[in-house]
């Protein structure tokens, strides 16, 4: 964990709410694991407040071995992304980390109908499955499938990436403008529907709480382990003001207990979480 | 000038090689920041409050941010005194040599005390701070209609009598940490000096309440919660002043202190000490950069002691 004054390489406008920001930040970059977020300073006064946690959507420069930038993925929500667009390339920004604890990658396996994985992301929440997708790719033979929910097909930039990995790609879009036309766990449904779902053993998570939950109940019923990326707002991102609470089972107080989605998350076994409350 | 003996600063028997502090709750039991910020140069750490039994804390969402600082309700989320004592404390102690204070709540007068005397014999603590002013626990009083209760620094007697029986327990400095949400903070401030507090700390968290327009809802599950950040800094320095023109013994200064300058204030207005709050979250490296803001401060000016650094008369 590190507090650096980091360099924009570069803050790219995709479209009018989603921009790339690229950091130079080689201390973070060398140990950053997909799932793990940093916590960005986006105000040098007092609005807004808080730092805002963002998640890493990859490390680069692509190719090369000693990795030494970080590259985020934002989409213009409020005071604080909007202040965040107005970085140029130059400019230097305080960031904390890599935080929280990442995705577990799938045990190595040597059966090959046994090594399916499935990728599912809603919006802005493919931005850890980016970074999790290239390592899943660059460190394993494994199959990967990536279903991603979008608004509109003028979001399908979020999926390019995706397609550049030769992943298998399967978009939803609620208006029907690319791909199936509906949700992005109807497409979740089919896949592992007809026993297909023997064949996978691990799926990945990440977007609205909502389809979050959903997706988390399509999988325990299949039987295939889900892991979830959650989001609570967050001040210190580093597990010391426990303003970052979720609740998950097990726990001393009857059957449950509050834990810090910055520091025992953001990522989650979906067994383990207590949805809604 | 040794920059470590001029700010030197001796409250109460707690030895402190600067004058700041971090506060209760914003700290964490210390270690988390241990990768951030060197523990060894802080004044002193003061730990997340501590209960008798573990607390499962207030459901989400807890925090959310205001003009100017942020809302909180974690509802006093704790590992219960005796996990505490078994891993935290050690722990923080393995790694810093930096005084450690440990914050004290709970809900009744009785279970202060057990907390105290179990403390008392660790041995290795500077001091100990009674949270009698988180808003998050309340105390039924009798003939009150107030729903939910009181916090247990809004009642003079309640506050001499909580504070006197923990000073028959224990002979560690005893800091009593003064809720700002009273008519005349002066008169629990002279309650607790009276009952034996070696300390006064202030401010804990003013009591506010935010509203999420877009779901017509607060934005806190527990709907109200204490607020800190620059938006308290005013009325901290105002209690403070009040406080420290009442009572003869030492006041630690906390509440929205985010800068050197913000610090210098509260040493003008006569504080024995500074803790930085939600400063800490916003960046990590706040206490010491205060520390060495200080330290160059009273140099510039020729300024041999903070104990020098008062208001001067006249507008
Ligand atoms: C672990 C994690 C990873 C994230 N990754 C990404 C990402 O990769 N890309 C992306 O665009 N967004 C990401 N977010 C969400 C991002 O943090 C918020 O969009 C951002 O904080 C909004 O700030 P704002 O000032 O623009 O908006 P505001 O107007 O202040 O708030 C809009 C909404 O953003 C959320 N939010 C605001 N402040 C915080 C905070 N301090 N902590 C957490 N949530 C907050 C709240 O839900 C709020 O309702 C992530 C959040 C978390 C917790
Ligand atoms: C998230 C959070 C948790 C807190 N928890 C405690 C606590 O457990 N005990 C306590 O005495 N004060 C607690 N406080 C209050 C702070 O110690 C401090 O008094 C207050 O925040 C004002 O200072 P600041 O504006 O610098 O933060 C907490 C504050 C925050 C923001
Ligand atoms: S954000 Fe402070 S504990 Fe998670």
């Amino acid at each position: 964990m590190y507090q650096i004054k980091a360099k924009i390489i570069a803050n790219r406008r995709i479209t009018s709410r989603y921009y790339n920001l690229v950091i130079d930040a080689p201390q973070i970059a060398k140990f950053a694991k997909p799932g793990q977020f940093v916590n960005v300073c986006v105000s040098k006064g007092n609005e807004p407040f808080l730092r805002k946690p963002f998640s890493i959507y990859r490390i680069g420069p692509q190719n090369v071995r000693k990795k030494s930038k970080i590259e985020l993925l934002y989409k213009v929500v409020g005071k604080g992304t909007d202040i965040l667009t107005g970085n140029k390339t130059g400019d230097y920004i305080n960031i904390i980390g890599p935080l929280g604890n990442g995705f577990v990658l799938p045990p190595k396996t040597n059966q090959k109908q046994q090594s399916e994985i499935i990728l599912i992301g809603g919006g802005i929440g493919v931005v850890p499955l980016l970074f999790l997708a290239e390592c899943l790719k660059n460190n394993r033979s494994l199959g990967v499938s990536v279903l991603v929910g979008i608004k509109s097909k003028e979001e399908s930039f979020l999926i390019r990436d995706f397609n550049k990995l030769d992943c298998r790609v399967k978009v939803a879009t609620e208006d029907g403008s690319n791909g199936f036309k509906g949700l992005v766990t109807k497409l979740l449904k089919e896949e592992l529907g007809f026993g297909r779902s023997s064949s996978v053993c691990m799926s990945y998570t990440c977007g609205p709480s909502l389809m979050l939950e959903k997706v988390s109940k399509i999988a325990e019923k299949n039987k295939v382990p889900c892991q979830v990326c959650l989001e609570e707002y967050m001040a210190c991102g580093i597990g010391a003001c426990l303003g970052c609470a979720v609740k998950v089972k097990n726990g001393h107080f009857p059957g449950f207990k509050y834990v810090r989605v910055c520091k025992e998350g953001p990522v989650f076994d979906s067994r383990q979480v207590i949805w809604g409350e | 000038m040794n920059k470590k003996s001029f700010l030197f600063t001796d409250i109460a028997g707690i030895k402190m090689k600067n004058p700041v502090m971090v506060a209760s709750g914003t700290f964490g039991y210390g270690e988390e920041y241990k990768e951030l910020i060197d523990l060894d140069k802080l004044g002193a750490i003061v730990t997340k409050t501590i209960t008798l039994k573990p607390r499962a804390g207030n459901p989400p969402p807890r925090i959310v941010e205001t003009a100017a600082g942020m809302l909180n309700a974690v509802g006093l989320q704790n590992v219960g005194l005796d996990v505490f004592l078994k891993e935290k404390l050690p722990g923080l102690k393995k790694i810093t040599s930096t005084p450690v204070i440990v914050s004290v709540g709970g809900e009744s007068i009785l279970e202060y005390v057990k907390i105290t005397e179990a403390l008392n014999k660790t041995g290795t603590i500077a001091g100990i701070e009674l949270n009698i002013s988180c808003p998050n626990i309340r105390f039924q009083k009798k003939n009150t209609k107030l729903k939910g209760g009181i916090i247990f620094s809004q009642d003079e007697k309640i506050t001499y009598k909580l504070v006197s029986r923990v000073r028959k327990a224990t002979k560690l400095p005893l800091i009593v940490k003064l809720s700002p949400n009273v008519t005349d903070i002066t008169l629990i401030a002279r309650a607790a000096e009276k009952a034996g507090a070696d300390v006064l700390s202030l401010i804990n968290t003013p009591l506010g309440m935010a509203v999420d327009v877009t779901t017509r809802k607060p934005a806190l599950a527990n709907i109200t919660g204490g607020l800190s950040g620059p938006a308290i800094k005013p009325i901290a320095l105002r209690m403070v002043w009040e406080v420290t023109n009442t009572v003869k013994i030492p006041v630690i200064a906390m509440g929205g202190i985010m800068n050197t300058t913000d610090a210098l204030e509260f040493f003008m207005v006569k504080a024995a000490a500074v803790a930085v709050g939600v400063g800490n979250f916003i960046n990590p490296q706040t206490p010491l950069e205060i520390v060495e803001g200080i330290a160059d401060y009273l140099k510039r000016h020729r300024i041999k002691r903070l104990k020098d650094l008062s208001l001067l008369k006249g507008r």
